[in-house]
């Protein structure tokens, strides 16, 4: 008992950019800020304070895992004689400071496709090495949440390195990694009460998410729907854009492009979507996701059997973000109450 | 409000029991609180779905490129509009998308359609979990808040210059008086902007773009932007690149997309709904609508048997642009 | 950790068109490291991304087999903007290859098995790397009878010509080839195309006597396939051509008596990134890229039907 007091610390909510100062002299520190009335994770600037009244931001920070746009090689010459330079460049170590445990949740999720034992993808690694988590609980879980679906919570401890709740005046601060514990050695101590009044809070916040779909069955259901006529009716207002995909914490699909100017070029990532009618198209003219249906049922079945069949794991944290967003009101928890019932 | 819900339904009702459209599409209630979403009906008993309320904020004439096997086959749509709705079904049927017949207009005199993102900017950093319109008001409530809004004070940009909320053409218009504004109000709106230093609305411009992550919301919402490859999608030759690290990709993205929309934009608004970013897409090509009126006295989707103005040419046509004097 | 996405530079030592057309073009690329090519070890099967930095990757199968040592062989169709590119290269030029990538074909499982290989226009070229690399004098004893079946459209789209007479005259396997016939205002001609080429029973090609010595059809793939009536007993069947003739030749086999876990294809997809995390190239939860792209048809029939 005494061990895991050891590491509950606690902040005064004006004392907390003092703490982020500190924070920022070995750190780069990306916290949410608040831009035209909607949140996105960004660097903070000197002494910026991170705005922690945030309920979650508009696009999820796995930009910082894996980027929009990311330099795959540079190189330079003329086509018959170009060689990749590929250099090495030291990077400076980083918090994400304020992540809700779905986007946490989502990044054990990317983990298992991007590094496993087939291969290694070296980029994702790396950002994923040099950067802490400081995870921060969701004392007033959105409409549109259902972490609960995940083996998560607004409260969920997994993933992160520090774990930080709001308590009214205070920050109760844990420290769940040896890393993580580290950085919050000299903050104040916590004691019994901070856990309990943490553990109040996230009964309030698990009983505000009322009701979440049921996945359990759905990766097995899916089996056996590839021909269902379901999918139609799904996508039928479907306009095919990327929204969801881009904003979702957990999509990964990406391309590769080719961009020169005069002698100098690179080869880059680009998030790319499914729900494109072109990501599938063929050189020879082929075009295997031809209608909506098609590419909706393949984002679904892609999340919700194709990944747990690969990685044990369901690609979808319950952020909610694809609903709130959607132009035209797509809702994923309407899909899968729709998909448990057929 | 009830009142055209229960026209609409009867309407729609009455054209699939009598076989006249193959499909209807129209508006039901959504799954979050300022959100009606597009639907559609195929059955007499499925119209008791279809709502109409200030919260109808896509364009449904964009799914019309998306039924070309009914029209194709000979069948007909029927689409419940709006004024701008309208016009973009006009502009398809100009463009050949479509031929008149084929296309059921359920025409709605339109009060204008509410800013969903300025009501939710209410309540932020917290959200909305109800909301519920009552004549001229809007009743929002949600953790620890509760406001009353008036609805004419939350009305998008452009439903607040509209100068066409009565459908131009239909085949059926449901009851409603609404008053026009003057086309003159969008010069006025504009005006502002319009009286920057170029340097200045550069910056406003690329600002606002600069937060842009190229998910094509805006492209895919519009009603005009039906290309079956897209200038962005081309490979060869690659006229853009795909990256969001290039300002001037990001730019001009927006600059391309607003130049093929010159003269076919109906200034619905929906680019601006769509966009995740709540990036002010449609800053640009509102100037081209004004413009469009001014040189040519040409308004988007007016009458059927009128040409795009791009498309047509008359010797005297304003040259301002093309012959300075000095 | 190596870098999956970085490709490794190699020099363009020879080309060649391969059909008459001049839409493809053979290429014999060499490593530049010879560390490299000791690392690059691979099976008959498998593909490489072939990288011409500037103007992106293409992802083709390996045609050279692992028993030719000293350069690897490709065989390229022009389709867009990097085969193009390839296309306009001369010999000498610097470009780079990321692989080997896939799975392969089940060299292991068909060991002490007879062999049937059908493939169709240039889509033999992994046909031919594992033609050669059984048919090498190491490892022929390993394997049963080889019948191999190869068509195209007309003699001059025909692939690897040069190795065609060879093998022709081979006794340790028995090589038909056909080409389509001609269609005249009529329907098909029977006729045969050119010299030397035997016209089959079109009704009922299963009932054409195939006289001895004869190898050269006018025909499908399939027909040819059920003209020859390779036997099923003990024998693996791997079918690589254009979706079409795959999707005859199937049938074909099945009736003669193959079962789908011993009919190998070799899959075509878009792909990106070819080491299965792009997202592109799956077929349910398989990624062609790198759970493929030999799949048997015991494994397919577990997949959507979604190429």
């Amino acid at each position: 008992m005494k061990d895991s007091l050891k590491s509950i610390k606690h902040i005064e909510k004006d004392k907390l950019s003092e703490f982020i100062k500190q924070l920022r002299k070995d750190f780069t520190v990306i916290a949410p800020r608040n831009v035209k009335d909607f949140v996105l994770f960004q660097e903070l600037k000197a002494d910026e304070e991170p705005y922690l009244d945030f309920l979650n931001s508009r696009q999820s920070p796995k930009e910082y895992f894996f980027p929009q746009t990311e330099n795959i090689v540079e190189y330079e010459g003329v086509t018959d004689k170009r060689v990749p330079i590929v250099t090495e460049k030291q990077m400076r170590k980083r918090i994400i400071f304020g992540m809700r445990p779905c986007d946490v949740t989502s990044l054990s999720i990317l983990d298992r496709l991007f590094v496993n034992e087939d291969y290694v993808d070296n980029y994702y690694k790396r950002l994923r090495d040099n950067t802490l988590i400081f995870g921060f609980g969701c004392s007033y879980p959105r409409m549109t949440c259902f972490c609960t679906s995940f083996d998560s919570g607004p409260f969920s401890t997994k993933g992160t390195d520090v774990f930080i709740t709001d308590s009214g005046d205070t920050f109760i601060i844990e420290g769940i990694t040896e890393q993580g514990k580290k950085l919050i050695e000299k903050l104040l101590d916590g004691d019994k009460k901070l856990l309990k009044t943490k553990s109040e809070i996230e009964k309030k916040a698990l009983d505000s998410i009322t009701t979440p779909p049921n996945v359990e069955k759905i990766p097995e259901k899916l089996k056996g729907l590839f021909e269902n006529p379901v999918w139609e009716v799904i996508s039928e207002r479907c306009l095919g854009c990327g929204v969801c995909t881009y904003l979702c914490p957990t999509c990964h699909c990406f391309d590769i492009q080719d961009e020169v100017i005069d002698n100098k070029g690179r080869r880059v990532k680009n998030w790319d979507s499914c729900m494109f009618p072109i990501f599938t198209l063929h050189g020879s003219g082929h075009q295997p996701r031809e209608f909506r249906f098609q590419r909706m049922r393949q984002r679904i079945m892609h999340k919700f059997n194709y990944y747990d069949e690969n990685f044990d794991i369901i690609a979808c944290c319950g952020c909610g973000r694809c609903v709130t967003e959607c132009p035209v009101n797509i809702d994923v928890r309407e899909i899968l109450r729709t998909i448990s019932e057929l | 409000m009830e009142k055209i819900e229960e026209k609409i339904r009867e309407i729609a009702g009455k054209l699939l029991k009598d076989k006249k459209v193959k499909l209807i599409i129209g508006f039901e209630k959504g799954t979050l609180p300022l959100k009606a979403r597009p639907t559609f009906v195929r059955k007499p008993e499925e119209v008791e779905k279809l709502i109409w309320n200030p919260f109808c904020e896509n364009n449904l004439a964009v799914y019309i490129p998306f039924y070309r096997r009914y029209l194709d086959n000979g069948e007909s749509i029927g689409v419940i509009a709006k004024g701008c709705d309208v016009r973009s079904l006009v502009l398809h049927i100009q463009e050949n998308i479509a031929k008149r017949e084929q296309i059921f207009i359920i025409g709605i005199p339109c009060e204008g359609i509410l800013d969903r993102k300025r009501i939710e900017k209410e309540a932020f950093p917290g959200e909305i979990t109800e909301a519920s319109e009552k004549d001229d008001k809007i009743l929002v409530k949600g953790n620890g808040f509760e406001k009353t809004l008036k609805k004419k004070d939350f009305l998008c940009e452009d439903c607040i210059v509209c100068s066409h909320r009565k459908p131009v053409v239909y085949d059926e218009l449901v009851e409603g008086d609404v008053k026009e504004t003057e086309a003159a109000d969008r010069q006025n709106q504009i005006k502002e902007f319009e009286s920057k230093e170029p340097d200045e609305r550069w910056k406003i411009f690329t600002e606002e773009v600069s937060r842009c992550i190229r998910c094509y919301a805006c492209r895919n919402a519009c009603p005009a932007c039906y290309c079956k490859e897209c200038f962005v999608d081309c490979s060869k030759p690659q006229w853009l690149g795909t990256t969001v690290d290039s300002e001037t990709d990001l730019q001009l993205f927006q600059i391309i997309r607003t130049f093929h929309l010159a003269g076919r934009c109906v200034n619905c608004g929906s680019c601006n709904r769509a966009c995740p970013m709540d990036i002010n897409i449609s800053l640009l090509v509102n100037k081209l609508s004004v413009d469009a009126k001014r040189l040519f006295n040409y308004e988007t989707g007016i009458d059927v048997n009128e040409k795009p103005v791009l498309n047509k040419y008359s010797e005297d046509d304003s040259n301002e642009g093309f012959f300075e004097e000095h | 950790m190596k870098n999956p996405y970085i490709p490794i530079p190699v020099k363009v030592d020879k080309i060649r068109f391969e059909t008459d057309d001049r839409l493809i073009k053979t290429f014999d690329l060499v490593f530049f490291d010879k560390e490299d090519e000791k690392e690059f070890k691979y099976f008959p099967g498998q593909f490489a991304e072939l990288s011409i930095l500037g103007k992106g990757e293409s992802p083709i199968g390996i045609a050279s087999s692992p028993t030719e040592t000293g350069f690897l062989r490709f065989t390229v169709m022009k389709v867009g903007v990097v085969t193009t590119a390839l296309h306009n290269f001369d010999e000498g030029v610097t470009m780079g290859i990321r692989g080997p990538l896939g799975n392969w074909y089940p060299i292991e499982e068909m060991k002490g098995k007879d062999v049937v290989i059908i493939g169709g226009g240039f889509a033999f070229t992994t046909l031919r790397s594992l033609l050669v690399y059984m048919l090498n004098e190491k490892n022929r004893k390993d394997y049963g009878n080889i019948i191999c079946i190869y068509g195209a459209r007309t003699p001059g789209l025909l692939c690897y010509r040069d190795e065609l007479k060879e093998w022709e005259k081979r006794k340790d396997m028995s090589l038909y080839q056909c080409i389509d016939w001609k269609f005249g205002p009529k329907g098909p001609v029977e006729e045969p195309a050119s010299e030397g080429w035997e016209p089959i029973n079109l009704k009922e090609p299963s009932m054409t006597k195939i006289k001895p010595g004869v190898k050269k059809f006018t025909a499908f793939v399939p027909q040819l396939v059920s003209a020859v009536k390779p036997a099923a007993k003990d024998a693996y069947a791997i079918v690589c051509g254009p979706p079409i003739m795959i999707k005859f030749t199937i049938p074909v086999l099945t009736e003669l008596g193959f079962p789908p876990e011993r009919i190998f294809n070799s899959l075509e997809n878009r792909m990106k990134c070819g080491i299965g995390k792009c997202g592109r190239c799956n077929i349910g939860p398989k990624y062609v890229c790198k759970d493929g792209p030999v799949f048997s048809l015991k494994e397919l029939e577990k997949l959507p039907k979604e190429y």
